[in-house]
């Protein structure tokens, strides 16, 4: 016997009859939101804001590209150029990626564990609301003095009175320090439910690997914050109240600054990858109808990733002169840390291997997570050897590097999470072919976009730079001035915004349209798709015992349900058609 | 305790699940304020710590049922 679970379509199951809100005083219409505690009703919040900031962040993106499409651009003025390519990096990190993996964290692990609510509810709506009134708060930079101008890292001694007089940097400064609150309420709050709520049975080598994700997400939060909030409070100090902790010829260093940052930064580089590496995590084997491929060695690998993670900050600093023993040091954990990356990348192509894969939307985000993030993944590590790095600082190979960690790995994994979670959030389905047409346009307008960056930088344009001449070699392609690589980028980024406007208009018609979604949609692999789409306030009204992985498909697969042909569906493992006993071994009691 | 639990979840009506609370958005607000103040005067600043003293106490003292 593998799970005891609730039916899923069970009529005279205890969720109808219960009422939608249980105990709770009935606010409704707007005050609801605003005094909502309900870890779905936050993630939701989440989501929404979160992509909201994405559409602000994509508008700068455009028209930072519309500035460098030709030489001698003047789309915009240099000022306005830094301002812009500093907001961008902002809030697509701040206030997207971040809060957009928080609203997955929110809606879906308690579903995944089978816990009513989060440990926290009234935290967790604190979380939201901070995070909220700090994006809010940096964006209002713009109606006081601009918008900040120093880059999203923010290097000393740029940032300091000195050398930006203005408010720009001081909201940048107490507008991450808000959103840092925010994190750490969210962080504290998930530690807490993952490690005390499970559902009985729910054993931490039995948890979905977004759970895991999420865990280790928070794990990382929680150690990472402290360090930029302390480099904040000493720029605070050196900007406010006169200190000299940035700025050198007063006895302070400059390098503080970026060792701080730094030893914040890389870590949130996993904290951006590692949640949409969940969700790609339980797409795959879904749409592969296979469990999970080598399920410990990614949660391992997982976890190999969150402590190595902290040890690999200086390889953004190489350039900086930190000595041969130092550079070794950085150079040689920077390759270690992509050992447990490509671990992860051959357990996802073995679970494809052999399965019966279904080529949705989701399934072809998640494979372009997985090809898209290998290539970023190998720009990475070569900047591991401290040569190459040296001639790569700083150009737009870099910005093509991280873009393809970042939109191809943290975006695709999310917008692959968007369409496969979109029916369990609205009780409605987003519309394939609609789907199809946002996944190509954007993967293909992602290439175009990124891929010839990698051309750029290493025929030497730097990043950030706000134009260029006609005869730097950026250009020019059959004697045509305008015509060059970056034309072509800048193309990519507008077929980028023609899939996301696809999406907007999918995501519009569905919300509109009736509640047609059934449960579990897809043949789901874990919890959540037992629930009710959207599920009740109150999630389950039976607690579920878990006595196996992948626990609702044990469930739907057990001898009894098999044997009344209850349902047909069977798993594939290795190309061969499996039943229960099968499975069971793959997934010991 | 596992009788507790399954007589709790027979009668799904008597679910408990937390109230709504004004206080998490008054307390964010308040923080909020806090910081502003840095810049736009330290008025500001005073009147988000009380806002978030507030909250801070009546979140504490708030009925959860």
């Amino acid at each position: 016997m593998a799970v005891t679970l609730p039916r899923p379509h069970a009529p005279a199951a205890p969720v109808q009859a219960a009422p939608e809100y249980g105990a709770l005083p009935a606010y409704r219409g707007f005050i609801s939101w605003l005094t909502t505690v309900d870890h779905k009703r936050i993630g939701i919040l989440y989501g929404s804001t979160a992509f909201a900031f994405f559409l602000l962040g994509g508008l700068e993106a455009l028209m930072i590209r519309i500035q460098l499409a030709t030489p001698d651009g003047k789309f915009v003025s240099p000022d306005a150029f830094n301002q812009l390519f500093t907001m961008h990096g902002t809030t697509m990190i701040f206030l997207f990626v971040m809060p957009m993996s928080v609203a997955f964290f929110n809606y879906i692990v308690p579903l995944q564990i089978g816990a009513p609510d989060v440990a926290f509810p009234r935290l967790n709506a604190f979380s939201y609301w901070t995070f909220l009134f700090g994006a809010i708060f940096m964006n209002m930079s713009y109606f006081v003095d601009g918008m900040p101008d120093g880059g999203w890292f923010g290097y000393a001694p740029l940032t300091t009175i000195r050398f930006s007089p203005s408010h720009r940097i001081d909201f940048w400064m107490l507008g991450l320090q808000i959103l840092g609150v925010a994190s750490l309420a969210g962080a504290f709050n998930f530690l807490v439910t993952i490690i005390n709520m499970r559902a009985p049975g729910m054993s931490l080598m039995r948890m979905p690997v977004f759970t895991w994700n999420t865990l280790i997400t928070s794990f990382l939060l929680v150690f990472a914050f402290p360090a930029i909030t302390v480099a904040l409070i000493l720029l605070m100090f050196d900007r406010f109240f006169g200190t000299n902790f940035y700025y050198a010829p007063n006895g302070g260093d400059p390098l503080l600054w970026q060792h701080l940052f730094w030893i914040f930064g890389h870590p949130e580089v996993y904290i951006l990858i590692l949640p949409a590496m969940g969700m790609v995590s339980e797409i795959l084997p879904v749409f592969s109808k296979k469990p999970l491929f080598g399920y410990p060695f990614v949660v391992y690998a997982t976890v190999a990733i969150g402590f190595i993670g902290f040890g690999v900050w200086a390889h953004h600093m190489f350039t900086t002169g930190l000595g041969p023993i130092v550079n070794s040091f950085f150079a040689a954990s920077t390759m270690l840390i992509a050992v447990p990356t490509g671990v992860k990348i051959f357990n996802w192509m073995g679970t494809m291997y052999g399965g019966a894969i279904r080529f949705t939307t989701p399934m072809l985000f998640a494979i372009g997570f997985v090809s898209m993030f290998t290539i970023g993944g190998l720009t990475g590590v070569m900047h591991a050897i401290v040569p190459v790095d040296m001639q790569h600082q700083d150009s737009y190979f870099v910005v093509a590097h991280f873009h393809y960690v970042l939109f191809g790995g943290a975006f695709f994994g999310i917008m692959g999470g968007i369409f496969f979670w979109w029916s369990k959030f609205t009780g409605k389905l987003l519309s394939e072919k609609l789907g199809k047409w946002c996944f190509w346009l954007v993967f293909s307008g992602f290439n175009l976009t990124f891929g010839p960056m990698h051309f750029l930088g290493v025929d030497g344009m730097p990043r950030r730079i706000y134009t260029y001449g006609e005869n730097q070699g950026w250009s020019g392609w059959f004697g045509l001035h305008w015509l060059g690589w970056n034309m072509v980028v800048s193309i990519g980024a507008f077929i980028i915004m023609a899939g996301m406007l696809v999406f907007i208009y999918a995501a519009i018609r569905s919300l509109l349209g009736p509640k047609n979604a059934e449960n579990d949609p897809w043949d789901g692999a874990t919890l959540e798709w037992s629930l009710p789409s959207p599920p009740p306030v109150y999630n389950f009204a039976v607690p579920p015992v878990v006595r196996s992985r992948d626990a609702f498909w044990a469930w739907k697969r057990r001898p009894q349900a098999v044997e009344a042909g209850e349902n047909v569906a069977t798993l594939q493992v290795a190309g061969h058609t499996v039943g229960h006993a099968e499975f069971e071994e793959e997934h010991p009691s | 305790m596992a009788q507790e639990r399954n007589a709790y979840y027979a009668n799904p009506s008597s679910f408990h699940m937390p109230n709504p609370s004004f206080f998490p958005i008054i307390a964010a607000f308040g923080l909020t304020c806090l910081a502003a103040g840095m810049i736009f005067g330290y008025a500001l600043s005073v009147a988000g710590f009380i806002y978030l003293v507030v909250a801070i106490g009546g979140w504490a003292m708030e009925s959860t049922s």
